[in-house]
């Protein structure tokens, strides 16, 4: 485990150098930047209450536009595992969200709401689809003869909850959100380069686009993975933590 | 009261599984049926237990509360010994009496673990033990003792025989050796057909 672990830094050290090495053979600085320089540019970033400012802002959009995403697509998802016609009613509208461009949902939503909220939106669109999809793949596979001990013992709601799904969900719940959170910020941030709402990533990263800021750019491509990379350590630790006290109960 | 089947009747996918059953069990009787694999007793276990319909003929009698110990040991595998055995229990029914069950059928030290971690033996007495903490009028049992040891079978059995003395019991199985553990009433499946 811990040879993995040293491998697989040692690759991320080799990956830099070969970035810085790319940096200097190249020598454009509007083409493309090191390590280093991104770094430089972080420092001088990070202590601005812009810097913060805009993170905050993306960061509320996104995390609002999953979170709603994960409650509604586990209702859904529920309600189309109870009632089949449910599953076909859903069906289009599902697979018309999953397969809409992102650009498409960013301009109708620029047609018809402000900029401001943009992420959310897009978010929550990116993320809806994935969170049905794996939740209703989950519930479609429960084991039948656990709901039977259920009948059979006259388990309530709650109980067959506790039991039967919480447990059978685990897997593609801790799959679907992983997965998604990761596109989430990518869907989010992009949507927010288009709409431009103003303090938001997008706007820095359009700004630095404008202006031929390279290091802007990446510096700020380095924040969306590195919250990208956070949120989704901290939501899967709380989903984790929430499961082990469940097991206790 | 008494439990009375008449001309019961259960067909799959245009087979017959048995037709023209009958049978006849009194309040706190303990009746074993016997017959071979495949011949249709654990579907009769599903039809009184309402978990399968039947094609034809009634069943009257049959208590509220049924328990069922299945063939599988059906656990829910990432919670503990203690919890699977509480899942049916009523609210009257705490840890400790739980505990207290647990480690009467030899589980002192696995209360806590989860299901997933017992081995065969272990899943099939917590098995055992839920049904027994349902409380029921009526506990059905198919093949209750398969995969225990010969002291455990013994261990187990007198378990089911103390904690069952109003109980109705049908047990179904194959091996005469799980009926004769339970002094039940022996019945061959031919004789109900």
């Amino acid at each position: 485990m811990a040879r993995n672990k040293l491998l697989k830094f040692g690759a991320v050290l080799l990956a830099l150098l070969f970035w810085q090495l790319l940096a200097v053979i190249i020598g454009n600085s509007i083409v493309i930047v090191g390590p280093l320089d991104v770094t430089k540019q972080l420092i001088k970033d990070i202590v601005t209450p812009v810097f913060w400012g805009s993170i905050l802002f993306s960061f509320l959009r996104i995390f609002a536009g999953f979170s709603v995403a994960v409650i509604l697509g586990i209702v859904l998802a529920s309600l189309s595992y109870a009632y089949k016609p449910m599953r076909t009613l859903l069906w289009p509208y599902i697979a018309i969200i999953k397969s809409t461009p992102v650009a498409s949902s960013v301009i109708l939503m620029l047609i018809i709401f402000s900029s401001k909220n943009l992420s959310a939106f897009v978010t929550f669109l990116i993320v809806l689809p994935v969170i049905y999809s794996n939740v209703l793949q989950g519930l479609t596979s429960t084991d039948e003869k656990l709901i039977e001990v259920a009948k059979v013992f006259g388990a309530g709601f709650i109980k067959r909850i506790k039991f039967i799904y919480l447990p059978q969900l685990e897997p593609y719940i801790l799959s679907a959100t992983s997965a998604s959170i990761g596109m989430a910020w990518k869907a989010g941030t992009a949507a927010e380069v288009i709409g431009i709402p103003k303090g938001s990533i997008g706007e820095r990263l359009y700004e630095a686009k404008i202006y031929l800021m390279t290091s802007e750019v990446f510096a700020w491509t380095a924040v969306i993975i590195l919250a990208s990379v956070l949120f989704e350590k901290i939501f899967i630790w709380a989903l984790k933590f929430f499961y082990k006290r469940l097991w206790r109960s | 009261m008494d439990i009375k089947i008449t001309d019961l009747k259960k067909t799959y996918q245009n087979r017959t599984v048995f037709e023209n059953l009958n049978l006849t069990v009194k309040k706190s009787e303990k009746i074993a049926i016997m017959g071979e694999s495949g011949c249709g007793k654990t579907t009769l276990l599903k039809i009184i237990s309402g978990l399968e319909k039947a094609d034809g003929g009634r069943i009257e009698g049959l208590p509220e509360k049924i328990s069922f110990v299945f063939q599988e040991d059906r656990l829910f595998e990432k919670f503990t010994a203690l919890s699977n055995a509480k899942f049916a229990a009523g609210k009257n029914i705490g840890d400790e009496t739980a505990r207290e069950h647990l480690i009467e059928v030899g589980l002192t030290d696995s209360t806590l673990q989860t299901a997933e971690n017992l081995s065969g033996g272990m899943k099939r007495r917590v098995s055992i033990v839920r049904a027994v903490l349902a409380k029921a009028e009526l506990l059905l049992l198919d093949e209750p003792f398969k995969g225990l040891d010969e002291e455990n079978r013994e261990n187990v059995s007198n378990y089911i025989l103390k904690n069952t003395a109003d109980t109705t019991v049908i047990l179904v199985t194959h091996d005469r050796d799980e009926a004769e553990l339970l002094s039940a009433d022996i019945i061959k499946w031919e004789d109900l057909i």
